[in-house]
């Protein structure tokens, strides 16, 4: 039954989540409890994630695939002591969500040298890769690929 | 706009006169956004009940109640009366929320929405915490589970900031999450 699950994700005490709006945008917090259909309290905890405790609804959290095995509403050290156990934070920064947060980030943040920069960058890949595939092309090789 | 609402203790009396050097002390414990309209609510049921007014009474003390435990959530069970089109009915029901000002907020959203009762037409006689056990409505003892657990089955694609919001978009997107 369980292969077959179609959530793996759920909400749930514990559950690690990324706010996706407000202030706390980006920034991660653990569900100590659920308020109702609509609603969760949750914690950084402030120490650790700068998210202080807060009803927050579940449309401005993004579930991760981190759940801490915590009890309702644990304590501010509990929950640092599993992040910890559990290094949670190493395994975020390698989610696929959080590098292209961070490529955003970098890209929105690019002043007018840097879009140059970027241009003159692409310019000069997309002028190997097209010299390459010309250098290939004209070689009687069939079986090579790329 | 969502009014924050507060506890507040109004504590009044009729005016001390020569007959009656002590008069009669009435505390009620009320919801109301400011001190100002606390003790203007004040006023206005004590007068329904007792044989004084703003005028001829004082008001000997406004305080907020905070409340003790806001970082915990509990089911409040609260009675209330409303005003209804046709008539004016008690009722009775359960929300769920850290403070009883929240709940407070919660009751007068759900008033609006299922029975289009204004603010000014419901009043609230009691708003309580209640233990798991004493609970009535499904609402709230359905999140009484120690194991809940359960997926967020539809996501909408949302902007991350208010810049972002976009009138278009160019492809649909899809509400589901690995």
């Amino acid at each position: 039954f369980f292969l077959n699950m179609v959530f793996t994700k759920f909400v749930e005490i514990g559950r690690v989540c990324m706010i996706n709006y407000g202030k706390d945008e980006g920034r991660l917090c653990t569900i100590i409890d659920i308020v109702d259909q609509n609603k969760a309290l949750v914690k950084g905890p402030k120490k650790l994630m700068k998210v202080s405790i807060q009803i927050i609804p579940f449309k401005r959290l993004n579930l991760t695939k981190f759940k801490l095995d915590i009890e309702k509403n644990a304590s501010d050290d509990d929950i640092i002591t599993k992040f910890k156990e559990g290094k949670i934070m190493n395994k975020w920064m390698k989610q696929s969500v959080y590098k292209k947060r961070v490529k955003h980030e970098i890209k929105r943040k690019t002043n007018d040298f840097g879009r140059f920069k970027l241009m003159n960058a692409k310019i000069a890949k997309s002028k190997l890769v097209s010299s390459k595939m010309k250098k290939m092309s004209t070689k009687s090789s069939v079986g090579k690929k790329k | 706009k969502k009014r924050e609402m507060r506890t507040y203790q109004v504590i009044g009396r009729g005016q001390a006169k020569t007959g009656n050097k002590t008069p009669q002390l009435y505390r009620m414990k009320l919801y109301a956004p400011n001190e100002v309209v606390a003790k203007s609510r004040f006023w206005y049921f004590l007068s329904q009940i007792r044989k004084v007014k703003k005028a001829t009474g004082e008001v000997v003390s406004v305080n907020e109640i905070r409340e003790k435990k806001p970082h915990t959530i509990k089911n409040f069970g609260i009675f209330l009366r409303y005003n209804s089109r046709s008539g004016t009915h008690n009722m009775y029901k359960e929300f769920r929320d850290t403070t009883v000002n929240g709940a407070i907020e919660q009751l007068y959203l759900d008033m609006a929405g299922r029975h289009r009762a204004r603010a000014r037409s419901v009043y609230v006689i009691k708003a309580a915490p209640l233990r798991a056990k004493e609970c009535k409505r499904q609402t709230c003892k359905a999140f009484h589970d120690d194991n809940i657990k359960f997926p967020k089955p539809h996501t909408a694609a949302r902007h991350t900031h208010k810049r972002y919001k976009s009138r278009f978009a160019y492809s649909r997107p899809a509400t589901h999450t690995k």
